[in-house]
């Protein structure tokens, strides 16, 4: 592989915290990474994850969501932008929110980049500096810029210097192949971030290898159709062998002819019944479209009538009803005056009679009703009475016509049946009948034309399915050339690291397989000549470890120098032996000897790891940071604090004892 | 509650009504009608116990033809008419009344003639010996009356005046022992009349609400023995329909009663009445504190049994004993029905012996 | 009463006259005069009764139950009421068309007229075969007993026994009176016109269950 197609891996080398609220006592906490091990170890729940994710978040402006399932590289950037928030909100406190904000310094060749990126602020920099070790020149220098500009130019910058195609690249990698976390899916059992990652790491062309899907997909298409010609030649082919016997059956004319007659009868008779029930369907519908008429008018004509009729009794008189008109017929005089006697009450009848008002003498109108108001009346009731028959009469009918068409149906049905039973009694007459009308031969050949016809197609499917075929095979050759002289590369390095772990002798074997996936590719470990492909042969802690290993065998055959990678790893708590602890810790010093950078974080009971990282890498090839200082312990831990500092010792003690 | 297929069959073969419409199909229903509501004018003005011969109304299924000398007739606009020209008679003899197509009323009185003919072609109607009957066709089917205290169904009034319906309860059902249930308050085995059976009142009370039920019920819901409150139960509540009238009735026996065994087991006289008046006008209170906006009266009535000279041996009274309190009239004192508003006159209703 | 009654229908003024039922104001016209033609008075609670057994023989007459047009319940103040009916009845009052008398009401005549303009309207003519019934009933049947019998069957009976309000002719309360009719209309049929014979056939079939019930 050439020098260019590598990629310069990111070393980070220091860090520094801004009102990072969850380190209650170092809020502000700074460190500096130099190279090796940067071991931060602590109690549990001390917030050590979440360091090494605010780095990671800083450098990226996204944390991984762990229930995000990886689809693709530039969808999982794209969906993790919104999580960091979720994330980081229970760890500031509010009147931190603001304030808080990582600042990191990193190095990418010969750059040396510092940024701050605001806790809640995953789309822009605070900060923003690129120098050049070289010349010490200023290369970028934020500060006049935006900070969401800050990040476009930080984003260039990345993509340049590390020599990826998209900033969605580096973040996939940064979080798939550069960190590991325990959370987040391993790479040798998920073949979708495996091969990216390996696309990624080898520098292969992604759109050859999406060709080469689309390739495969057509040559399957052509080889399904191919398939499909050849089944209906069959077909016809012994359609062909029917016709043949069927000529040479010996039926008497008049057997045929009768048989032909009872078919044709039952047939059109059946086609006269089924016309028949189709017509009364649509008698059906038209009766039951004529009663919902008649319905709708009846509700209509009923609301006139009632108007019809409040209006007719509103019509009368409201003197009459006034109270004190009443009462005053009642009382047997004036109940507005008190006068007595019928000269009173008959005043007061006379002026209404008159259509006088009794108390002020004005005309009122004093409708009488005569007649004529109940002609209108009776005009509207005779109407309803006449569609309220109708309905009844429509009623009826649809009831009849719905037994006629059951029976009309069920007739239908019976001779349908019938003729099915005709038909498959006398099958071979009938086809005889067929034939006898034409010329056996003349049908014969016809089908014969149909089936060559299929089988020249299918010859046509055929040949485009090994054109693709072709193209395929070429395009995964290129391909396959470059897996090739990875593996060379990759596979010693991973078999180093993880044999160092696992202790036995391991291979592993790079397949291409025919699956639908794009790149086609895919790791297969063996233990010990047996093929341990799947998850559950190995133990958890195990599977982390073996993982950790690809990592870092995957960066060291990125990077475009050796010892420059730098991994993240989230130390996995789950327990491992205390031998596979001391043999991690041995995988871990032995990448730290070459020159590779680690920051970790470490459980204080993973002792035997620590010990042993510590004894083989020294004081110079791993500091030991204690997260004791930056929070205070709880009051369990606080009782217990003997033992941490007996461990930290033992730890301090194995540092000084690799100095040696 | 299903239908009792049993009952419904065997009435059908029995009421008069189903029977003429079978025997004389749809026409004899409506004629039917018009027959009842002239024996119902009729009897709004003449009492049928009072008739003294037979009283025959029928009406043709057709046309007015028949054997009756129609010059004999006396001739009426309607029933009504004829009612009332009737109730001015005296010596009822037998009647026949002939109802035509048009509603006109053809009257014969004392006639001698055999209707029999008639059976088949119109619906006959016949009074006889306290009994209504229909002639289905040459059959009798006979009307029975629930409520003997009236001399015929078709003369069950209807009143509007709870007390005129009282005052009918004493001359009709009580004084003579004419209803049927308050027959069985006196002792068994007792013609006389002389002892109530033990403990009358439940037999008294029902015999009362039957009869107001039937007469007063149009209008009216009659409940026995409801409580006005927990402690002061009354005999009879009576509420109109949709209004909040309301009458309390309380009802005292008085005269002697007699178990099986012989003993007299009570006696009430006079006082009787006047803790009944007592205690109806603390039930008129109670029920005023229960519901105020009632608009209540209180009815008191008084059985009156009593016999004089009776002892536990007496088998037979004579008529100066029997009929000793048949006008002795109760003091009442307080005399609430004057000092309370809601405090009717209380009704003493003397029940007859029957003497030798 | 009647003052409170024209007060109200003053005071309600045209909006109840909106609300107005031309049924019940016919049915109130027809049921009034009919009982006064049999007894001469018509006590005001008897027009709800009548009513209500008039709409039961429209149901004898398989008519459906939404063809009586109003309803009926049971109530504190008594049964059967029908708000419609009362509305109508003291529009009737207040235009004069019939006159109250205590507890009994009659047609003046103005009423009489209005009832005869409106019996030739042919539904009312139609409302009027099982008004006729029910009334004519009362001519075999003491009206007392009429209320009596109906107060038996399950809707009211059941609403009395427990002294609660409830609506009547609901469809599960009719299942037993349909029953009944069925069995009635299999003996006497439903082809009959006159309905006065298939009422009183009824009403003394409910007074021998009665009476069968009493004496168990």
């Amino acid at each position: 592989m050439s020098q260019s197609t590598k990629l310069v891996l990111p070393r980070i080398c220091r860090v520094k915290l801004h009102s990072f609220s969850l380190f209650t006592l170092e809020p502000n906490a700074e460190v500096d990474i130099r190279g090796g091990v940067f071991c931060l170890a602590g109690a549990n729940g001390l917030g050590k994850s979440t360091f090494l994710s605010a780095v990671n978040y800083a450098v990226t402006g996204i944390v991984a969501d762990p229930t995000r399932t990886f689809m693709s590289v530039d969808e999982y950037y794209k969906h993790c932008s919104g999580y960091s928030n979720d994330y980081f909100s229970g760890k500031i406190t509010e009147d931190d929110r603001e304030a808080a904000a990582i600042t990191i310094d990193l190095v990418i060749g010969n750059r040396y980049y510092v940024l701050t990126r605001g806790v809640f602020e995953p789309e822009e920099l605070r900060e923003l500096s690129i120098r050049d070790l070289r010349s010490n020149k200023v290369f970028l220098d934020g500060v006049s810029l935006s900070g969401q500009r800050r990040q476009q130019e930080y984003e260039k910058s990345i993509v340049t210097d590390v020599g990826l195609g998209s900033f969605a690249q580096f973040v996939f990698l940064q979080y798939f192949v550069f960190t590991f976390d325990e959370r987040r899916q391993l790479l040798l059992w998920n073949q979708n971030i495996l091969n990216q990652a390996l696309f990624l790491g080898i520098g292969a062309d992604y759109a050859k290898a999406q060709t080469a899907d689309a390739l495969r997909r057509e040559r399957d298409k052509a080889a399904s159709l191919a398939r499909n010609f050849s089944w209906q030649a069959s077909g016809i082919r012994s359609q062909i062998e029917v016709l043949r016997k069927a000529a040479n059956i010996d039926a008497s004319e008049t057997d045929i002819d009768e048989a032909k007659a009872a078919q044709k009868a039952l047939f059109g008779e059946m086609q006269r019944k089924q016309l028949d029930a189709e017509s009364k369907r649509n008698e059906l519908n038209d009766v039951e479209l004529k009663r919902m008429e008649i319905s709708a008018r009846l509700t209509t004509l009923q609301a006139e009538y009632n108007d019809e009729f409040a209006k007719r009794v509103r019509e009368r008189s409201h003197i009459e009803l006034h109270p004190i008109v009443m009462m005053s017929s009642r009382v047997g005089g004036c109940a507005l005056c008190g006068t007595p006697g019928n000269k009173a009450i008959e005043s007061i009848t006379t002026k209404i009679r008159l259509s006088h008002c009794p108390l002020c003498d004005s005309p009122i109108s004093n409708g009488v009703l005569g007649g004529e108001s109940v002609e209108k009346l009776k005009s509207i009731d005779d109407a309803i009475s006449d569609e309220t028959k109708n309905l009844a009469l429509t009623v009826q009918t649809k009831d009849r016509i719905q037994s006629e068409l059951e029976a009309s149906d069920a007739v239908a049905e019976g001779i349908r049946k019938e003729l099915r039973e005709f038909e498959s009694a006398n099958e071979d007459l009938l086809l005889q009948m067929g034939t006898k009308s034409e010329n056996v031969d003349i049908v014969i050949r016809k089908r014969l034309d149909e089936m060559n016809d299929c089988l020249k197609r299918k010859d046509e499917q055929y040949r485009k399915r090994d054109e693709k075929q072709k193209e395929l095979k070429k395009l995964f050759n290129e391909l396959l050339e470059q897996y090739r002289q990875a593996e060379k590369e990759f596979v010693p390095l991973f078999r180093e690291l993880a044999s160092l772990f696992i202790g036995i002798d391991l291979d592993i074997r790079m397949e291409y397989s025919s699956s639908v996936i794009a790149t086609g590719l895919s790791l297969q470990l063996e233990m010990q000549g047996e093929v341990r492909r799947q998850i559950h042969q190995l133990s958890e802690s195990q599977r982390f470890f073996l993982d950790i290993a690809l990592r870092m065998a995957l960066a060291e055959y990125m990077a475009d120098q050796r010892g420059k990678v730098c991994l993240i790893i989230d130390t996995p708590e789950g327990s491992l032996d205390i031998a596979y602890e001391s043999r991690a810790g041995q995988m871990f010093a032995s990448f730290a000897q070459k020159g590779n950078n680690i920051i970790m974080a470490a459980n204080i009971n993973t002792s035997q790891l620590l010990q042993r990282m510590a004894a083989m890498c020294g004081h110079s090839k791993m500091t030991l940071h204690r997260m004791i200082s930056w929070t205070g312990l709880s009051d369990v831990q606080l009782a217990e604090e003997q033992l941490f500092q007996d461990a930290y010792g033992q730890i301090e003690a194995a540092l000084d004892k690799g100095d040696k | 509650m299903y239908a009792d297929i049993e009952i419904m069959k065997e009435l059908a073969s029995q009421l008069f009504a189903t029977r003429i419409l079978s025997s004389y199909g749809g026409s004899g229903g409506t004629i039917l009608k018009n027959v009842l509501d002239t024996i119902h004018k009729l009897f709004i003005y003449v009492d049928p116990s009072l008739l003294q011969g037979k009283l025959i109304i029928f009406k043709l299924l057709e046309g007015d033809d028949c054997q009756i000398d129609r010059s004999q007739a006396k001739h009426f606009r309607n029933a009504r008419y004829l009612a009332q020209h009737v109730s001015t008679m005296s010596n009822l003899g037998t009647s026949v009344v002939q109802i035509c197509a048009n509603g006109e009323i053809l009257f014969f009185h004392n006639i001698e003639c055999d209707l029999s003919q008639l059976y088949g072609e119109a619906i006959v109607y016949i009074y006889h010996d306290n009994k209504d009957i229909f002639m289905i066709r040459e059959n009798e089917c006979i009307v029975p009356n629930p409520n003997p205290s009236y001399a015929s169904i078709f003369a069950t009034p209807t009143f509007s005046d709870l007390r005129a319906a009282l005052e009918d309860y004493r001359l009709r059902a009580v004084r003579t022992s004419h209803c049927t249930i308050f027959a069985t308050a006196w002792k068994k085995g007792d013609p006389g009349r002389m002892f109530f059976q033990n403990a009358p009142e439940s037999t008294i009370r029902k015999s009362l609400v039957h009869f107001l039920d039937v007469t007063f019920g149009g209008n009216a819901e009659v409940r026995p023995e409801q409580t006005v409150d927990a402690t002061h139960p009354v005999d009879i509540k009576v509420t109109w329909m949709f209004t909040n009238k309301l009458a309390l009735i309380e009802i005292k026996w008085l005269g002697k009663s007699m178990n099986e065994k012989g003993s007299i087991t009570a006696t009430y006289s006079e006082s009787r009445a006047l803790e009944g008046a007592k205690q109806l006008a603390d039930y008129l209170d109670a029920n005023y504190n229960e519901v105020p906006m009632h608009q209540t009266r209180g009815y008191l009535v008084v059985i009156d049994g009593r016999r004089e000279g009776l002892r536990r041996s007496s088998k037979t009274i004579k008529k100066s004993d029997g009929y000793w309190y048949l006008d002795k009239e109760i003091v009442y004192d307080p005399e609430y029905h004057v000092i309370r508003g809601d405090f009717e006159e209380p009704m003493r209703m003397f029940a007859e012996p029957v003497c030798r | 009463m009647l003052m409170a009654k024209l007060k109200l229908h003053w005071t309600r003024g045209t909006s109840s006259l909106l609300m107005i039922s031309p049924y019940a104001y016919f049915d109130a016209l027809s049921i009034c005069k009919r009982l006064q033609s049999i007894r001469e008075n018509a006590p005001l609670g008897e027009i709800y009764l009548f009513s209500y057994l008039s709409c039961l023989l429209s149901l004898y007459k398989q008519r459906p139950l939404s063809y009586w047009s109003y309803g009926f319940s049971v109530t504190a103040n008594g049964y059967p009421y029908s708000v419609e009916l009362d509305s109508a009845i003291a529009i009737l009052l207040g235009h004069g068309l019939i006159d109250q008398n205590v507890q009994n009401v009659s047609l003046t005549e103005a009423g009489t007229e209005e009832h005869r303009l409106l019996s030739e309207l042919s539904q009312n003519h139609e409302r009027d075969i099982y008004i006729e019934g029910a009334c004519a009933a009362s001519l075999a049947v003491p009206v007392g007993t009429i209320r009596r019998n109906i107060a038996s069957v399950a809707p009211i009976e059941g609403a009395l026994a427990l002294s609660q309000s409830r609506l009547l002719l609901t469809p599960s309360d009719l299942e037993d009176t349909c029953e009944q009719f069925g069995q009635l209309s299999s003996i006497i049929g439903v082809e009959i016109t006159d309905l006065m014979i298939p009422a009183i056939f009824w009403l003394s079939y409910l007074s021998k269950v009665r009476e069968r019930d009493s004496g168990e």
